[in-house]
C-alpha cells in the first residue's frame, strides 16, 4: 500500500476494485465503514453482489445488468478504470479501441459493454442514478 | 467523484490482479491516481491489500525474479557490485524466471532442480495438471514445509520446518509495517526454523552463512537495503515500523511518494 490502513477512514472517496473486503480483509473493511460514516463516497467495482456493494457503497459498478450483458467479466476491469480516467481527462473514447490489452480479445463483449459506459458517466458525474432512458452507444473504431 | 474529491483512495486485491491482464489492471489504477493527483498525500494512493500475512515481506526481501532485498534491481551494476563484495560471491545480472516460467522449463528440461519453501504449488498455482507434470519432470525437487503437502509428495527431499508460532523473526503487513514475531511454543523435535535449514545448506555448499540468530540476518539485510537501513530487531521491540526507514532516527513512512514520484 502507498498509504496506511487507518488513513482509509479519512478519505473523501474510496474506489474499491476486485475486492470482497468484508470477507477477505475484515479488519480493513471496518476502516471503510468508518470512512462511509464520515461521509465518504464509496465506489465498488466488482462482478459480484458483495456485502460492501450491497450495504454501504454509493455506486456499484459491475451491476448485475452490466455483467449479464458481458459474460467473461474479468477482462472488463480495465475499461471501467479507463472510463473513469477518460471522464476526468475529457476524452471519453480516446483509446478504448486501441489498447494493446484488447488485442485479439473479446471485441464484441467490449462493444456491448460500451453501451453502458455513458450511463456510468452520468451516474458518476451527477452522483444520482441515471434516468431510465435507453443509453447511447459509444462507437468503437 | 473520484477525481474531484479532496482525498481519494484506491483499494484493490487479487480480484483484478489474478488475470492475464492483471498487470494492465494495476497500471490503469496507478495511472488513474497519478492523472488525478490522488497520490502522495494522506488518505489517497493506490492500496493493494495483500493476500497472506507475509507476502509483502517476502517481496520486500527479494523473493521476486528481478530484485534483491529492498527492491534493488538485479540489472543495476552498482547494486550488484555492493552485494558481491558483501556476500563474496559472483552474482548473475540476469532477471530470473517467474513461477509459471519455471514450470514450463521443468517440463522442457532447461530447469533441472527446484527448491520450494512454504508453498503448496500444486494447490495454489494456476493449471494444476501442468504443475503436477512439471514437478514430476524435475530431476531433483526439494520441498521445505510444515506439512507433507500435495507438492511435497513429489519431492526427492523434504525438510520439515517450524511453523510461525515456533520461530523468531518479522512479518511485514500490507501497509509496509515490519513487525516482530516471537517464538511462543517449542517446535517439534524433528523440525528446525527455515533460516537454520537454509544456513546449514549454504554451509555445506561452501557459502559462509554462519548466522547465530534471525536478528543477525536482519541486520545484514538492513545494511544492504537502504529502505530498511534504520531498522533492527531491537528497535522493532517497541512496535512496528513502516518502510522506507533510512536511518535509526527515522520514524518510518506513513505514505509514499510525498512531493514527487520517481
Amino acid at each position: 500500500m502507498t498509504n496506511s490502513i487507518p488513513e482509509i477512514a479519512d478519505t473523501d472517496c474510496l474506489l474499491v476494485v476486485g475486492s470482497n473486503t468484508t470477507e477477505a480483509h475484515p479488519l480493513i473493511s471496518r476502516w471503510m465503514f468508518q470512512a462511509k460514516q464520515n461521509g465518504a463516497y464509496l465506489i465498488v467495482v466488482d462482478p459480484r453482489k458483495i456485502q460492501l456493494s450491497m450495504r454501504i457503497c454509493t455506486f456499484g459498478l459491475g451491476s448485475e445488468r452490466m455483467w449479464r450483458s458481458s459474460t467473461g467479466s474479468c477482462t472488463l476491469y480495465s475499461p471501467t478504470i479507463f472510463t473513469i480516467a477518460h471522464l476526468w481527462t475529457g476524452e471519453p473514447k480516446a483509446s478504448l479501441s486501441s489498447r494493446s490489452i484488447y488485442k485479439g480479445g473479446p471485441r464484441k463483449k467490449l462493444r456491448r459493454f460500451a453501451v453502458f459506459l455513458p450511463r456510468i458517466f452520468v451516474e458518476l458525474r451527477t452522483c444520482t442514478p441515471a434516468p431510465n432512458d435507453p443509453p447511447s452507444v459509444i462507437r468503437l473504431e | 467523484m473520484y477525481a474531484g474529491a479532496e482525498r481519494s483512495s484506491i483499494c484493490y486485491t487479487p480480484g483484478i490482479t489474478e488475470h492475464s491482464h492483471g498487470v494492465d489492471n494495476v497500471k490503469s489504477l496507478a495511472n488513474l491516481a497519478m492523472l488525478t493527483g490522488q497520490i502522495g498525500r494522506p488518505s489517497t494512493g493506490v492500496n493493494p491489500m495483500r493476500g497472506r500475512n507475509n507476502v509483502q515481506g517476502a517481496c520486500d526481501m527479494g523473493a521476486l525474479p528481478n530484485v534483491y532485498p529492498g527492491y534493488q534491481v538485479v540489472t543495476d551494476e552498482t547494486v550488484r557490485d555492493k552485494l558481491q563484495r558483501m556476500w563474496q560471491a559472483e552474482l548473475s545480472n540476469n532477471v530470473g524466471y517467474t513461477i509459471p516460467n519455471m514450470m514450463d522449463r521443468l517440463i522442457d528440461g532447461s530447469l533441472k532442480c527446484l527448491y520450494i519453501l512454504g508453498e503448496n504449488s500444486v494447490v495454489s498455482d494456476p493449471n494444476t495438471h501442468h504443475v503436477v507434470h512439471a514437478l514430476q519432470s524435475a530431476e531433483f525437487l526439494v520441498v521445505q514445509d510444515i506439512f507433507l503437502t500435495e507438492t511435497a509428495q513429489f519431492a526427492h527431499v523434504v525438510f520439515p520446518t517450524a511453523c510461525w508460532a515456533e520461530k523468531e523473526g518479522t512479518f511485514t503487513n500490507t501497509e509496509r509495517k515490519v513487525q516482530r514475531v516471537r517464538k511462543a511454543v517449542e517446535n517439534p523435535p524433528a523440525t528446525r526454523a527455515d533460516w537454520e535449514i537454509i544456513a546449514d545448506l549454504g554451509k555445506r555448499l561452501g557459502v559462509s552463512m554462519d548466522y547465530q540468530s534471525p536478528a543477525e540476518i536482519f541486520d545484514e539485510m538492513a545494511s544492504l537495503a537502504p529502505i530498511f537501513a534504520g531498522m533492527s530487531h531491537t528497535r522493532l521491540e517497541t512496535g512496528g515500523i513502516q518502510w522506507p526507514c533510512p536511518s535509526p532516527e527515522h520514524p518510518g513512512t506513513l505514505f509514499l511518494h510525498q512531493g514527487a514520484w520517481a
